[in-house]
């Protein structure tokens, strides 16, 4: 297949997949900067195995579980504990309404959980899918895709963070 | 049977997760291609003794690194001693004066703060991370690119004082420098030497101003009159 086609073809597939993996970056990292630099490392390593990915049943399963793999290596080799955050600080008091104040506090309560059962999260209630397919996502067995993601509801549900949005949602 | 709680999580997830913002909307697919089909360009002898730490500090470290000589006959060899982060809080503003010399593409922003690591390097060292031949002497730091996106870096000056601002810039030194995703640039600033260097703990300084953030170190001599030459730099892809 020439080159340029082969080159448009990916394009395509990114442009079609963009959005919802930036989206699902950003619940995973809690800000912009590093939800594209998830989002793109994924992208460049579909790009190296392009040739099996596009010949697939389901290509983005592949994204997923790529962006997944990108985000809990960044995770183990972060060793300062930093949480960088590209919003500036509200310089009101939050009035817990507003889109942004909604925001920071969904950022907060996946914040409080750790890298692998933040994915877990995000695999199945962001992007619904199955349990046999966040196992896959995760590269872990379905057992364990369970219990990660039963310890993260558990967290969830004692999160005052996500208590206080779940009550405004009623 | 999803329970009420899991429920209501999905449908708090996708109605706050918010849209991407305008800059981020579109992806350059063509550029990451691009960016990862491209070659590393032109071999840098290097070698890393450990990972870098990154610290708050911007004071040098004490020489804990691990100097590892290659052996051939003119290879440089570079050390990592310790990683810096800016002086001054990461507030957004354009740079100051400095006529871009290394245009790069009008769509390449600058380097944000948290993206690049600062280094110092040393060659061969000799008094501190100067090293110093005869009347010349060179010192090293380098700027590693965290993420995948590349940037410019630009510096109002790049300059040899006793303080932490200021000081006596390298001609030239004003400039802007392409640095690629997960990329580094290594620069290597050229220096005579008039007078008999001392030891110090930090002595001269280093001093790099990029805009809204600075950079520091001491160099660890003193005693000696050390006049700006030149900065070279070498990017790494």
């Amino acid at each position: 297949m020439p080159g340029d086609v082969v080159g448009q073809e990916f394009e395509s597939f990114v442009a079609a997949n963009w959005r919802q993996l930036l989206r699902a970056a950003w619940l995973l990292s809690g800000n912009w900067a590093a939800a594209e630099d998830l989002a793109q490392s994924a992208l460049a390593q579909v790009w190296a195995h392009w040739p099996r990915v596009r010949a697939a049943d389901e290509p983005e399963a592949y994204v997923r579980r790529m962006l997944t793999h990108q985000f809990l290596g960044q995770q183990r080799r972060r060793s300062s504990g930093e949480l960088p955050t590209d919003e500036l600080p509200e310089s009101r008091a939050p009035d817990g309404t507003s889109d942004v104040d909604r925001r920071m506090a969904l950022t907060r309560a996946m914040a409080e959980l750790p890298p692998q059962q933040r994915a877990a999260v995000v695999l199945r209630y962001f992007q619904d899918l199955s349990l046999e397919q966040t196992a896959v996502a995760l590269g872990c067995s379905v057992g364990t895709a369970k219990s990660q993601t039963s310890r993260a509801l558990a967290k969830l549900r004692r999160s005052a963070h996500l208590e206080a949005l779940l009550q405004e949602q009623q | 049977m999803p329970t009420d709680f899991e429920r209501d999580l999905a449908d708090l997830l996708h109605t706050v997760t918010p849209e991407p913002p305008d800059h981020l909307a579109s992806p350059d697919a063509t550029a990451l291609r691009q960016a990862f089909d491209a070659e590393t360009g032109a071999a840098v002898i290097e070698f890393r003794a450990r990972p870098a730490r990154r610290s708050r500090q911007w004071r040098t470290f004490a020489a804990a690194a691990v100097v590892v000589v290659l052996g051939a006959a003119g290879v440089l060899t570079l050390t990592e001693i310790g990683t810096l982060r800016p002086t001054t809080p990461t507030i957004a503003g354009p740079a100051t004066a400095g006529a871009p010399t290394t245009p790069t593409s009008p769509t390449v922003p600058p380097c944000t703060s948290d993206q690049v690591v600062v280094s110092q390097v040393v060659a061969r060292p000799n008094h501190g991370l100067l090293t110093i031949d005869g009347s010349t002497a060179t010192t090293g730091f380098r700027f590693d690119n965290r993420r995948a996106k590349p940037c410019a870096l630009t510096f109002s000056s790049v300059a040899i004082g006793t303080g932490t601002t200021g000081g006596t810039p390298f001609p030239g030194s004003a400039q802007t420098v392409g640095l690629p995703g997960h990329g580094k640039v290594v620069f290597t600033a050229h220096l005579r030497v008039t007078g008999r260097c001392g030891t110090a703990d930090n002595g001269r300084t280093m001093i790099i101003d990029r805009g809204p953030w600075t950079y520091s170190w001491g160099l660890g001599v003193t005693g000696c009159t050390l006049t700006p030459l030149r900065v070279t730099h070498r990017v790494v892809g």
